[in-house]
């Protein structure tokens, strides 16, 4: 068994509150990615898993023990550091057998070990060389390999991808979800980058300023972001967002920012009725935006919008739109091409709406 | 929740508890290593101390005594501490003259280093003329030339210009320096070509580019160098000895020596007088420790 | 149109000539300086090598290789050398030890640690005559510190620097005191700029201490070993002043390295074809050396 918890960790550093109670379980076996913008403290929250570091408070779980007390290399644990730590005065296969040598493992155990692990990153080639002779994404396959011979029960890695040039980054992102799929071993994968966190985890957990904002699958993730952290976070171009005020329409309620008014389903108005005061927050994609015709349906809401910049990109144009007192952005069809200065109609069903409290940020649910 | 969730809430109580106070016994080991190793290194810093302190009866004792104030122990001086031994050295030789002496071969040194190194390191790395190669590695080759070579001759030299016991004889053999000249052109090698191109637009002329931007761009490594030719040129003995015989131009070092020979009864006097000679040098180090670490490993370490 | 070329061609010349002529004059101090007091005295010396000196000193019969062959094959010499050899033994291999170990010690994230680095710096700010007269107190026979711990520890009184069987060893020890400031320094650098990332890979990958010395620390130190063993088996070979103040060289010649007899034959005995001799024969020896060390070791340092 190797999931992985956290329980209530804590870590100060002086004055500075690098992880803020996190309580965080991974299970056995889960690719899981820990996401957020730098200084969050997801890499700090590795090394507390590595052993690297020792928690101020809290416990954390490799297993079933507790291993606040056991060193790193007790833990069954194997870490893939951003800029790979090799040794540098080591052939590959010396880097690779290392941690093996360090447990007296049998010559002939460590070499079958490094030869698989070799063969399954295709770098059987790369043996005898020195790291100084190896290009980046070598250096990373080596620094994988390093690992992969420890059969650990957890793999640890942060921001393995960040060095690599952007094409070898994508191509790499396939092979770590492969892999995963052959080691059938837990994973926990640190990162900044939204689309490796979407691309490759099974479950991401976001984390703002050490707290844990979200955890959740993808899709899920993308389709309720649990505040507007997160919900500006994932997805790019980032989420549009209207600070509107509630008014009462007809029967039901109705939302109203600067010059567009958001009609609300009898759901949503009463998720929404709930609110203490009459502000708050909306939010809508801008992959979810259309250009619209003044003879809209009920159920969406509709913009007067003026263009400012165009970027076109083949199968689709980012718009920025300006309206009254806001900036838009949009994801729109190629065609009909649009020009700097027009006027236009924007269009987004109310489906897409996404609400969120506007003192603390978290999402209203609204179903 | 199950048992084994209440047996791990236990186990991180007492996991959090020990975690407390593991750091504890672990840097009381180091600290316990540090000063112990810290004291056999000022050893004898500390009985030159000690010894500069004592009365006359004090210092022929054995065991030596270790304190220098009274106490009823054997290790205590059976005076307290004899703060006059310090003016009664000052008295009895002539150490501010000594590091006078010794201030003025090191400054000139010093700078006429700084200034050959700099002149130099400049032509080698903004200059492009025939032969600039092989003339640095000759440079270079005055490293592998151990002073026992070169002393006899520039003994000799010293005499036909009748420069014994003068300042010149004490500084123009060192006043250029081929480890000054190497250090100041790795650096100068780090100046970007843009600026060289910039400052060449304005009309400036090398020795302006060198006074104006590259010296400036260089205050650390010169720094570094600086200190680093003062240690060597205030550390000299053989050269001195051999080209001072008067008293009054003795260098500190040599008029340290000189006194092994003058008061051998009145030892602590003698030690006060080491302890004073010793003063520049650590003030030297408190001051400028950065710049001296610097210096000392521009060839041992990489950047 | 032959013109254009030519005038590229001068053009060229013109600047090359420039540059020489200012590099020239940036350069002539350290030229003029360095052929006079260090070219010309080599030369010189190889040729006062091949003459005799009279008892005043003054330049006597030429007598050719004959000078260099008695010196370098008489027994003095060879004395010479087995002292300096057995003092560069005993002040390079401790001090390397000793320094690493304070270096070490001196790495570590403690609070308060920058004064133990301070401290275990200090010695280079000791010049050689006040580490000399330092020592001098505790090596003293009557008094001395030193004297009274090898009393303790089952040697009766000795005069330490007037026993032909402890004056090197005394003298080496004074010397490695003054020189382990400077070997904590390079140390300490060297070990500062091994990346952390490192030691956090050996700790994951289950190196015990010592292991992580042997595989991470001593490798990633290489080119400061090197430079340090060099740099220290020169400086050895140029030892004068602790043993003109300590022990002048005696007793019985037991502290006459090879600096020290060139001294004595030169500035005592004014003979200075035979102090030319030792001192060509002792260039030779630390160039062929310090050749040796680099080509043997250069291949086991690890460069990053």
């Amino acid at each position: 068994m190797s999931r992985v918890v956290f329980d209530r960790v804590t870590k100060h550093f002086g004055e500075v509150v690098a992880v803020d109670d996190l309580s965080l379980e991974i299970y056995d076996k889960e690719f899981l990615v820990l996401l957020g913008p730098s200084g969050c403290g997801k890499s700090t929250a590795l090394r507390i898993v590595a052993g690297l570091e020792d928690p101020t408070r809290g416990t954390v779980i490799i297993g079933d023990r507790v291993v606040n007390n056991i060193e790193a290399k007790n833990r069954d644990i194997a870490m893939v550091f951003q800029d790979y730590a090799l040794y540098p005065h080591m052939s590959v296969y010396d880097n690779m057998a290392f941690s093996m040598r360090m447990r007296h493992i049998h010559r002939q155990e460590r070499h079958r070990r490094v030869l698989e692990a070799a063969q399954t990153l295709g770098m059987t080639d790369l043996l005898r060389r020195k790291p100084a002779q190896l290009s980046g994404g070598q250096r990373q396959r080596v620094a994988l390999g390093r690992a992969i011979v420890r059969q650990p029960s957890v793999f640890l890695m942060d921001e393995p991808l960040s060095n690599l040039d952007a094409k070898l980054r994508v191509q790499t992102r396939r092979e770590l979800i492969k892999l995963h799929r052959r080691l059938q071993t837990t994973f926990i994968y640190v990162t900044h980058d939204q689309v490796e966190a979407m691309t490759m985890g099974e479950r991401i957990a976001i984390l703002l300023d050490g707290a844990l904002q979200q955890v959740d699958r993808p899709q899920d993730v993308y389709d309720r972001p649990a505040s507007v952290f997160v919900a500006s976070f994932i997805g790019s171009p980032a989420m549009n967002f209207f600070q509107a005020e509630l008014a009462s329409q007809g029967d039901g309620l109705v939302a109203r920012s600067a010059g567009v008014e958001f009609p609300l389903s009898p759901a949503q108005g009463r998720a929404l009725a709930k609110l203490p005061t009459r502000n708050v927050t909306i939010g809508v994609r801008p992959e979810h935006m259309l250009l619209g015709e003044a003879s809209a349906k009920t159920d969406h809401c509709v913009l007067a919008v003026v263009v400012d910049t165009v970027e076109s990109l083949g199968a689709e144009q980012q718009v920025t739109f300006s309206n009254a007192d806001s900036t838009i952005q949009a994801r729109l069809d190629p065609s009909p091409a649009l020009h700097e200065g027009e006027q236009v109609l924007l269009m987004f069903a109310c489906d897409h709406l996404h609400f969120f409290d506007p003192e603390t940020g978290l999402r209203i649910e609204d179903k | 929740m199950t048992t084994t969730s209440e047996a791990l809430t236990t186990k991180a109580a007492t996991a959090e508890r020990a975690a407390r106070y593991r750091p504890w016994g672990r840097h009381a080991l180091s600290y316990l290593g540090l000063i112990l190793a810290a004291t056999v290194v000022l050893l004898p810093i500390y009985m030159t101390v000690v010894n500069a302190l004592l009365a006359k009866e004090s210092i022929v004792s054995y065991p030596p005594k270790l304190f220098p104030f009274e106490c009823s122990w054997d290790i205590c001086s059976t005076a307290g501490p004899q703060w006059g031994n310090f003016s009664k050295a000052l008295d009895q030789v002539p150490l501010v003259r000594y590091m006078w002496n010794s201030a003025i071969m090191t400054g000139v040194i010093v700078i006429g280093q700084l200034v050959t190194a700099s002149l130099a390191a400049y032509a080698f790395a903004f200059l492009r003329f025939p032969g600039r190669g092989l003339l640095f590695l000759i440079f270079l080759s005055t490293l592998m030339v151990p002073i026992e070579v070169s002393i006899i001759p520039n003994f000799q030299t010293i005499q036909r210009l009748g420069w014994q016991d003068t300042y010149q004889a004490l500084t123009v053999p060192f006043l250029a320096t081929a480890f000054g000249t190497f250090l100041l052109r790795q650096h100068f090698m780090t100046i970007p070509k843009e600026l060289r191109d910039a400052a060449a637009i304005d009309g400036y002329g090398h020795l302006r580019f060198l006074f104006f931007v590259v010296l400036p761009l260089s205050r650390p490594v010169l720094a570094s160098l600086a200190v680093f030719a003062f240690l060597s040129a205030w550390n000299q003995y053989l050269w001195p000895l051999l080209v001072t015989n008067d008293d009054n131009m003795r260098t500190v070092q040599i008029g340290l020596a000189a006194l092994r020979g003058r008061e051998i009864d009145s030892f602590n006097v003698v030690m006060a007088g080491t302890l004073i000679a010793a003063m520049p040098m650590f003030a030297m180090l408190i001051l400028f420790q950065g710049q001296l670490v610097r210096g000392l490993t521009a060839g041992a370490v990489k950047r | 149109m032959p013109r254009l070329p030519v005038a590229g061609l001068l053009a060229r010349g013109l600047t090359q000539l420039k540059n020489l002529g200012f590099g020239l004059l940036f350069l002539w101090p350290s030229i003029l300086l360095f052929s006079a007091f260090v070219f010309y005295p080599l030369i010189k010396s190889v040729y006062l090598g091949f003459y005799e000196s009279d008892p005043l000193g003054n330049q006597g019969d030429f007598v050719g290789f004959d000078q260099y062959r008695s010196v370098w094959g008489g027994s003095d010499f060879r004395h010479s050398l087995w002292i300096t050899f057995q003092f560069t033994v005993y002040t390079v291999v401790p001090g390397i030890v000793l320094g690493l170990g304070l270096a070490m010690l001196a790495n570590q994230k403690l609070p308060a640690i920058s004064i133990f680095r301070t401290i275990f710096a200090s010695t280079v700010a000791t010049s050689v005559a006040v580490a000399s007269m330092m020592w001098l107190t505790l090596l003293n026979p009557t008094t001395g510190l030193v004297t009274w711990l090898l009393d303790q520890a089952g040697q009766p009184r000795l005069n330490l620097l007037n026993d032909p069987d402890w004056a090197l060893p005394a003298v080496s020890l004074t010397t490695i005191w003054l020189n382990l400031g400077l070997a904590t320094i390079v140390f300490l650098a060297g070990l500062q700029s091994i990346p952390e990332r490192l030691y956090e890979s050996a700790r994951i990958d289950g190196a015990s201490r010592l292991g992580t010395f042997l595989h991470v620390t001593l490798p990633m130190l290489s080119p400061t070993l090197l430079f340090v063993t060099v740099i220290g088996m020169i400086l050895a070979f140029e030892s004068f002043g602790q043993i003109h103040i300590l022990t002048r060289g005696g007793p019985l010649d037991a502290t006459n390295v090879i600096v020290y007899s060139i001294y004595q034959e030169a500035f005592q005995s004014f003979n200075y074809g035979v102090a030319a001799v030792q001192a060509v024969g002792l260039f030779i020896l630390v160039l062929g050396l310090t050749a040796l060390q680099l080509r043997f070791l250069e291949r086991r340092v690890f460069y990053q």
